[in-house]
């Protein structure tokens, strides 16, 4: 056993970097947030182990709040129906650390259900942030509560852009690829009334 | 066992709910040598009266934690810290007490005074007016001779001052002793209730497993939402409805207002029941004390001008958010809750019921989820 293992043991003192502040004022989601603010979001968020495989939310389950992946990384799915009529689980994407998910139930008026299954890919340790907690946290600092749900806004705002962009080169290319109708083979609109 | 392993890690959660339990011990440990000496011969008996205190004190300190937390999270967002929130909320309750205590509590205690000392002249007139009624009942229906009302009163007026002297001069030590226990208590647990409230949840919903853990917390909010909005509109009806009672009664100029105001606004808690339990003092003393019946309908006016409003104005206005229930299901709800636990069940069975179906609900909802 060498010295610098045994005074290692005894002294043990926690990393700054392994501190549940630490990681949050590191988190791009929390970017520009004061060491206070920090502090009060540490508060409220819930720290949840998942072990390989292991469930974490699943689609059309009523969704509560977000998760931010503090370790591991988290396996995003989607029941895909086949031609004869089954389903099965179709991977979308893969999630790996400070990479969060679910952030839409924060501003869903109701529980809408989850649009995708969430699994944890290997033993992972995620940040819980839910709308009960995010609601007190609007009443008791509605500066800080107005903070996040701008972020959540901006990230909301952000990933509908990025989607719209994706929908639109896809309806082009869609168009592209579709063959243009023949001029004789277009039926006259006709007003309803005039059919007898 | 991992779902409790909070407790053996180093994390805020797990010392709150270690310095919970501890609390809760050495409460345990107060209320049992506060209970006398008697400890050694018997024991069981003087546990059972320590968990029971512990009971009602931990009930009194949870109403008092929903009446000051909407106070400490509108002083907190001014950005003051929590913990001097609460200092600046009791202080004022303690002022508001005080001042209490220089005005109102002398009043109700002269008033208390009074009435004891005319007592048996209200027993007098009540058991002259039940013999005429009597006699009234006996002349128009020979059928009914055996009636004897004036036994019957005697036998409750024994049922309830049961016992001897010595036994009232106990059993009022009793009450008082627990009275100062549950002053000093409820304070003190609400104010931890306050300060660690969020950690102490924190912990509590920690040891759910991970695919409850959502529902759980919302099934939390739920009821914390529910039991919180519930105790306070209780509250202010209590309050609006004792206020419009003794400005009613003291524009009549009826005898002990502050003290039947007092009765009228407790009874009140109780839903359906207590404002009818609340009226009958206010109308003996008004029958007893000027002879006329058209003061019973003018005192009878006030108490339903009271229940009027509480209907009609303070119950859309505060219940609005709370759970509706059938009226039908209510009074069922209070009897069960009366024949089990009292008084005290009567008022707590309507919230108590609320929170069950509340949690019913949510659980449901979760697990259809779940298994679909």
């Amino acid at each position: 056993m060498t010295p610098d293992v045994f005074w290692g043991n005894i002294f043990k003192i926690k990393s700054k970097k392994d501190t549940l502040y630490y990681f949050l004022k590191s988190n791009p989601l929390f970017d520009g947030f004061s060491s206070r603010d920090i502090k009060n979001i540490g508060k409220i968020v819930h720290l949840r182990r998942f072990k390989k495989d292991e469930i974490i939310f699943k689609e059309d389950e009523p969704g509560t709040g977000m998760y931010v992946i503090r370790t591991g990384s988290v396996r995003i799915t989607k029941h895909k129906k086949k031609e004869g009529g089954d389903s099965e689980e179709e991977v979308i994407t893969m999630l790996k650390q400070n990479d969060f998910f679910g952030e839409l139930a924060l501003v869903e008026k109701t529980r809408f259900p989850r649009t995708a299954s969430a699994y944890a890919d290997n033993e992972c340790e995620l940040i819980g942030f839910f709308k009960p907690d995010l609601l007190e946290l609007v009443e008791r600092n509605p500066r800080l509560g107005v903070k996040i749900v701008l972020r959540i806004a901006e990230i909301i705002g952000s990933r509908l852009r990025t989607t719209t962009e994706l929908l639109t080169e896809r309806t082009e290319e869609t168009k592209r690829l579709r063959p243009a109708p023949q001029q004789d083979e277009k039926e006259p609109i006709s007003p309803i009334w005039n059919k007898t | 066992m991992r779902y409790f392993s909070f407790l053996t890690q180093d994390t805020s959660a797990g010392k709150t709910f270690i310095t919970l339990i501890r609390i809760i011990a050495v409460l345990l440990i107060v209320m049992i040598l506060m209970n006398g000496g008697a400890v050694v011969v018997s024991l069981a008996k003087n546990v059972y009266q320590a968990i029971e205190t512990i009971f009602v004190s931990l009930l009194l300190a949870i109403v008092l934690f929903y009446v000051f937390n909407p106070i400490a999270v509108f002083l907190e967002s001014f950005n003051i810290p929590r913990t001097l929130s609460i200092i600046i909320i009791y202080l004022a309750a303690a002022a508001s007490l005080g001042a209490l205590f220089g005005t109102i509590i002398p009043t109700i205690e002269r008033e208390l005074s009074s009435l004891q000392q005319e007592l048996p002249k209200y027993q007098d007139k009540i058991v002259k007016s039940i013999n005429c009624v009597e006699t009234w009942i006996r002349n128009k229906s020979p059928q009914a001779a055996n009636i004897d009302l004036s036994a019957a009163l005697s036998s409750v007026k024994r049922e309830l001052l049961g016992g001897s002297k010595s036994h009232i001069l106990i059993s009022s030590s009793k009450m008082i002793g627990s009275f100062v226990t549950l002053l000093v208590m409820v304070p003190f647990i609400s104010f931890f209730f306050l300060k660690d409230g969020p950690a102490m949840k924190k912990a509590l919903i920690g040891a759910v497993p991970n695919r409850y853990f959502e529902m759980s917390l919302n099934l939390f909010y739920e009821i914390n939402r529910q039991l919180g909005g519930f105790v306070r509109a209780r509250l202010v009806e209590a309050l609006c409805v004792g206020l419009t009672c003794f400005i009613g009664l003291t524009l009549l100029g009826i005898k002990y207002a502050v003290v039947l105001a007092v009765i009228a606004a407790l009874t009140n808690l109780i839903p359906y029941v207590g404002p009818i339990i609340g009226t009958i003092p206010a109308l003996i003393i008004a029958f007893v004390d000027t002879g006329s019946v058209m003061m019973l309908l003018w005192v009878g006016m006030v108490y339903g001008i009271a229940q009027l409003l509480d209907t009609l104005v303070i119950i859309p206005a505060v219940f609005s958010k709370i759970v509706n229930m059938h009226p039908l299901v209510v009074v069922v709800v209070i009897i069960a809750g009366g024949q089990l636990g009292g008084v005290l069940g009567m008022i707590f069975a309507v919230p108590i019921y609320s929170i069950t179906k509340v949690a019913i609900k949510e659980i449901h909802t979760g697990l259809s989820s779940l298994r679909a």
